[in-house]
């Protein structure tokens, strides 16, 4: 007994405790045998040496199978270590492209809007000079006209220099109240270090009934805009002149490289500009021939908001696709 | 628009208030600072006195001078040409730092000693006004020899540059800026005037007289003075050259700082160019400008003084104009005829001052204060025509809901008053002003808000929420950006980067690429570069151009995508949605063994898939020389073409030195965001079926599929094909095998049943395309 104690013990596979399996418990087997000799014995010794075999039995059986279960779990261990690789080595990199940055920017932006209910807008990239200036009072001999070198075509058409045109568009296509942002591509005759032929802008317009609408709210909705867009900053307004509005403000921001206490991007002195607002003129809504209405305008550039997001230094890699600088986006 | 604190004070009482705060006042009432610098001379730079100027022995460029400079006298050799005997100038001496790191030390010069150095302007780090050294005058103060130039704070002046919007042309003087600092800080704005001390008895009438001639638009000021040696003193020419102007002639660099100094355009005319006609002739030219003419045309108002008029040197008598013509005038007269202008026309176009007396007078004041040997003529010529100011209602409840709250009404009349507005009258409801004279940009009741608000601080606003209507505002736009949105995150997770490129494109490499071009009579008529010189009507050469400096640049894959503005031939506008595809299909990793596939026809369209869904191609020919004449494909989704897929034909290819690249350009307004519906699904036994195929070489897979199309009962829900086999002892055949997917919606399919179904297959594929089992 104790020997085939120790031999299912130092049983080292699955194979040897199925030929111990046999030899104890098969046809021809140890048990077998004893009990083929039980036969023999005489009739008073029988019940005790059967029960003491039937107990011998008992034992070796649960011992083998516990051997063999320990055996089994082993060998599923084994197997599965077999399998083991270095996960390390599979490290992913380089599968996903990225959006790009301007276009990623402006996804932000609409975002904003369109949770405050904003319409988003659209118009065309060729533009009439109605559309363009007239109606957003700039008269042909104005001399803010300057201020926006334009692209010309033989027809008299332009390509647009702002998104300003779909106000118009949409003051004339729409009844107030108008609450929309058309953000796209604008286009001005000017290609050097800080000057792309073409970028894009976010245009904002909310229209309503006289008296509805005022410059505190427009103050308002930029604070709450650009904390979205740029965290804690600081917000500062100064009065400036747009043709299409009055009174108008230029919008800057805390400097977001120094924390306002001037550096290189700032020009020292702590801010920067990244909008222009004001409430709507009077001779604009006269162009379009509302009465009685009062409304606000706002516009930005959407490079100026990724290179500040993105910390981008060069305006013109935005326009390159080289993926030296777009691979950092992913 | 250049300004200094110096110059600002004696405009102005800023007392006390330091220029920093100046500074910030300015951006705070719409006055934006470009730049604000303090010039500093530097220390042991002294006034001197050339005592003896004599050649220098062994060079003739240089000269030899002994300059006092208070406790002793420096041997200076001096290389500028205007260096005379008996002059005040500035001396750097031994051991002074001069701006670039340059330390003045004893030298010695072709054999002579030379202790110090007399200075230019420029090498002071202040502005460059003439050729040679810097000679000193009593403009800039008392002249102490010996007494450092660092204490004259006329020239160590604090410089700031504001920034002016177009509608500002009030703020185009010093005089102008000092307004706006008094309705700030309610100081005192000093009058600029002197009783006739250096006058003579004789009228300007004496002189010449004055010839209108027809409706003049302008208002014209005129005074006259004698001089001999006209000049300048130091601090007008310094003063000048700050705001970064410079002039040959002296008379006109004094007009320009009249101009400057109080708005009104001010020029001087030599007498000599009126004496033949005894008069100042002045009538409309040929394009309807007024004009000043004597011998010959002298000038046109506001826009531009001829040579011809102006003060020759041997001048002894002077004619000065104060001028004003309305900037709407002009400016519409520009833009319908245009005419060379001189700097005059920046400020009449956005308004100049119409207060010519004003010009005349400080004019007088300067020539008495700085001018000595020179006499004015008494009284004056002029052409007068009345100015009226524009009178505006305003009515406070208007007001408060365009500012978005209320402002005390006396703060409101205060504020006005200190910019210049008569109020004319004032009750509980409203107020009616008239606007200043030189205000030509306040025309309503917004304009006249807006100076009250950037006066009372917009700081000072509170903002408030807009209350709005609720409404649906998704617009047709709004879903085109969403549709455009998923497209691009979809691109994106298949490795695609997203790209922004110009609008225009190279006409020449368009149709070198055998791609369509704008009609000459659509295109842009004043394109930026030529290598921008039309627009797109599609992305595809723009991105070729992005996808070939990223291979130069060393990318082994680099994958692009756009969606942007094209144009259509008739410049209509479209969307285009394109991808390319050059060099390796993935990065480099352990499974590729570093070393990928590049990019093929199969591994392009799974990526497409990614972002498109399921779609069909069919074969089509090449339209343009960048398409592979047979790896061409149109795009078909739902029965629509989308666009087309293809591989860069390998002749193009190797000619711009790209790897293997693809192509898809896919027509963006073609595309549809759908919501599928779900049908019913049936719940049998789904078995596969494989069915090898020999068919004839050249028969396309698309010929197998029409006819399977047609021909497979409602139990084959799906088949395609798995393996295409061609081999030498195929002869002119190939083997195509095709899977398909069997299910009843009704019950579970025998093996007999399903053997029927293959068997009526493969019948139907030879009898339609004589297709052998293999």
């Amino acid at each position: 007994m104790k020997d085939w104690r120790e031999k299912i013990q130092n049983a080292q596979s699955l194979d040897e405790i199925e030929k111990i399996r046999i030899e104890l418990f098969g046809k021809k087997g140890y048990f077998a045998k004893e009990f083929e000799r039980l036969k023999s014995l005489p009739k008073d010794q029988k019940p005790a040496v059967a029960k003491e075999l039937n107990s011998t039995k008992n034992t070796l059986f649960h011992a083998l199978r516990q051997k063999k279960e320990e055996l089994l779990t082993q060998e599923i261990q084994q197997k599965l270590q077999s399998e083991k690789i270095d996960v390390s080595l599979y490290s992913a990199s380089g599968y996903k492209g990225a959006l790009h940055p301007v276009q990623h920017t402006m996804d932000k932006i609409i975002e904003y809007f369109t949770a405050l209910n904003y319409a988003v807008e659209t118009g065309p990239l060729v533009e009439e000079d109605f559309y363009n200036f007239e109606a957003l009072n700039l008269p042909k001999h104005h001399p803010a006209r300057d201020m926006q070198d334009t692209f010309y075509f033989q027809d008299g058409t332009l390509l647009r220099t702002h998104t300003s045109p779909v106000q118009i568009r949409t003051m004339l296509s729409r009844k107030p109240p108008i609450r929309m942002i058309s953000p796209g591509a604008v286009f001005r005759r000017d290609f050097d270090l800080t000057h792309t032929p073409m970028f894009h802008q976010v245009e904002g317009l909310v229209v309503d009934e006289a008296g509805k609408v005022s410059f505190a709210n427009l103050k308002f909705i930029l604070e709450d805009f650009l904390k979205y867009m740029f965290g804690d900053v600081k917000i500062r307004f100064r009065p400036s002149f747009f043709p299409f509005t009055e009174p108008s403000a230029e919008v800057d921001i805390s400097c977001i490289f120094c924390k306002g206490k001037g550096c290189r991007v700032c020009s020292h002195t702590g801010w920067l500009e990244v909008l222009g607002c004001g409430m709507v003129d009077p001779n604009v809504f006269y162009a379009v021939g509302y009465k009685d209405v009062s409304g606000y305008a706002f516009g930005l550039g959407v490079e100026r908001f990724a290179m500040l997001l993105h910390r981008i230094g060069d305006l013109r890699s935005l326009f390159e696709g080289d993926l030296r600088l777009l691979e950092q986006f992913r | 628009m250049i300004v200094t604190r110096r110059w600002l004070d004696e405009w102005i009482d800023l007392e006390g208030i330091p220029t920093q705060e100046i500074v910030d006042t300015f951006n705070k009432i719409g006055l934006e600072v470009a730049e604000y610098k303090k010039l500093k001379i530097p220390d042991r730079v002294v006034v001197g006195k050339v005592v003896s100027c004599q050649k220098h022995p062994n060079a003739d460029k240089l000269n030899l001078c002994k300059v006092d400079v208070g406790e002793e006298t420096l041997q200076i050799v001096c290389g500028a040409s205007n260096v005379k005997d008996a002059q005040y100038v500035a001396v750097a001496k031994v051991g002074a730092q001069l701006p670039g790191d340059f330390e003045i030390k004893p030298v010695e010069l072709r054999g002579v000693e030379s202790f110090g150095m007399i200075c230019s302007s420029k090498e002071l780090g202040l502005p460059e006004m003439e050729k040679g050294i810097m000679i000193l005058d009593e403009s800039i103060g008392e002249l102490i020899v010996g007494k450092e130039l660092k204490e004259y704070g006329l020239l160590n002046d604090e410089v700031i540059e504001i920034e002016l919007t177009a509608n500002r042309g009030d703020c185009l003087s010093v005089q102008g800026i000092a307004r706006e600092l008094n309705a700030v800080y309610a100081r005192f704005i000093k009058e600029k005037r002197v009783e006739q001390s250096s006058s003579i008895r004789i009228g300007i009438g004496r002189l010449l007289g004055i010839a209108p001639e027809g409706e003049i638009d302008s208002n014209l000021l005129y005074k006259a003075f004698k001089a001999n040696d006209f000049a300048n003193p130091l601090l007008i020419r310094f003063r000048v050259a700050l705001t970064g102007e410079s002039f040959k002639n002296p008379a006109e660099l004094f007009g320009y700082y009249v101009t400057h100094s109080t708005g009104v355009v001010t020029r001087v005319y030599g007498y000599s160019f009126f004496a033949p006609q005894g008069a100042i002739c002045v009538k409309k030219d040929e394009k309807k400008y007024d004009a000043v003419y004597g011998e010959g045309k002298g000038s046109i108002i506001g826009v531009i003084q001829y040579d011809c008029s102006k003060p020759k040197e041997s001048e002894e008598s002077f004619i000065i104009e104060s001028s004003y013509i309305d900037p709407q005038i002009i400016s519409k007269k520009m833009y319908e005829h245009p005419v060379k202008s001189d700097w005059s026309f920046y400020r009449s176009s956005r308004g100049s001052d119409p207060r010519v007396q004003i010009g005349i007078e400080f004019a007088k004041y300067l020539l008495d204060l700085y001018y000595p040997n020179v006499q004015i003529y008494s009284g004056t010529h002029e052409i007068m025509n009345e100015i009226e100011r524009k009178a505006i209602k305003i009515q406070f409840s208007i007001l408060y809901d365009l500012i978005g709250q209320e402002i005390d009404k006396s703060q409101i009349v205060e504020i006005l008053k200190a910019l210049g507005f008569t109020i004319m009258s004032l009750d509980e409801e409203a107020m009616v002003i008239k606007t200043p004279i030189y205000r030509h940009d306040i025309q309503n009741l917004q304009d006249v808000a807006e100076e009250i608000v950037r006066i009372y601080g917009i700081e000072n606003i509170v903002p408030k929420p807009l209350i709005f209507k609720e409404a649906n505002r998704i617009t047709k736009t709004y879903e085109q950006y969403q549709k455009a949105k998923q497209l691009r995150y979809l691109s994106v997770s298949q490795g695609f980067f997203e790209t922004v490129s110009y609008l225009f494109t190279n006409k020449e490499k368009v149709k070198k690429y055998g791609l369509k071009t704008l009609p000459p009579e659509q295109d842009l008529l004043n394109p930026i570069t030529k290598e921008l010189d039309t627009l797109r009507l599609s992305l595809v050469p723009n991105l070729l151009d992005q996808i070939i400096a990223n291979i130069r640049n060393g990318k082994k894959r680099v994958a692009l995508f756009e969606i942007g503005t094209v144009f259509g031939s008739d410049r209509e506008q479209k969307q285009e949605f394109v991808l390319v595809h050059s060099g390796y299909k993935e990065p480099e990793s352990l499974t590729n063994q570093g070393k990928p596939m590049e990019i093929d026809f199969g591994g392009f369209v799974k990526e497409l898939a990614g972002i498109l869904g399921d779609f069909n191609l069919k074969e089509v020919e090449a339209k343009h020389n960048l398409m592979h004449p047979f790896q061409s494909a149109a795009i078909v989704q739902k029965d629509k073409e989308l666009g087309v897929l293809y591989k860069l034909n390998t002749t193009l290819q190797e000619e711009l030195d790209l790897p293997s690249t693809y192509v898809a350009q896919i027509d963006f307004d073609a595309l549809d965001l759908h919501y599928p519906k779900a049908k019913g699904y049936s719940v049998y036994q789904l078995s596969f079926k494989d069915l090898s195929l020999l068919v004839d070489k050249d028969m396309p897979y698309a010929k197998i599929a029409g006819v399977l199309q047609s021909a497979v009962p409602k139990e084959v829900k799906r088949f395609y094909p798995i393996d295409m086999y061609e081999d030498e002892s195929l002869g002119e055949k190939k083997s195509v095998t095709l899977r398909f997917a069997i299910q009843s919606d009704e019950k579970t399919l025998t093996e007999e049943e399903i053997a029927q179904i293959m068997g009526d297959i493969l019948d139907a594929l030879q009898t339609e395309l004589g297709a052998q089992l293999r």
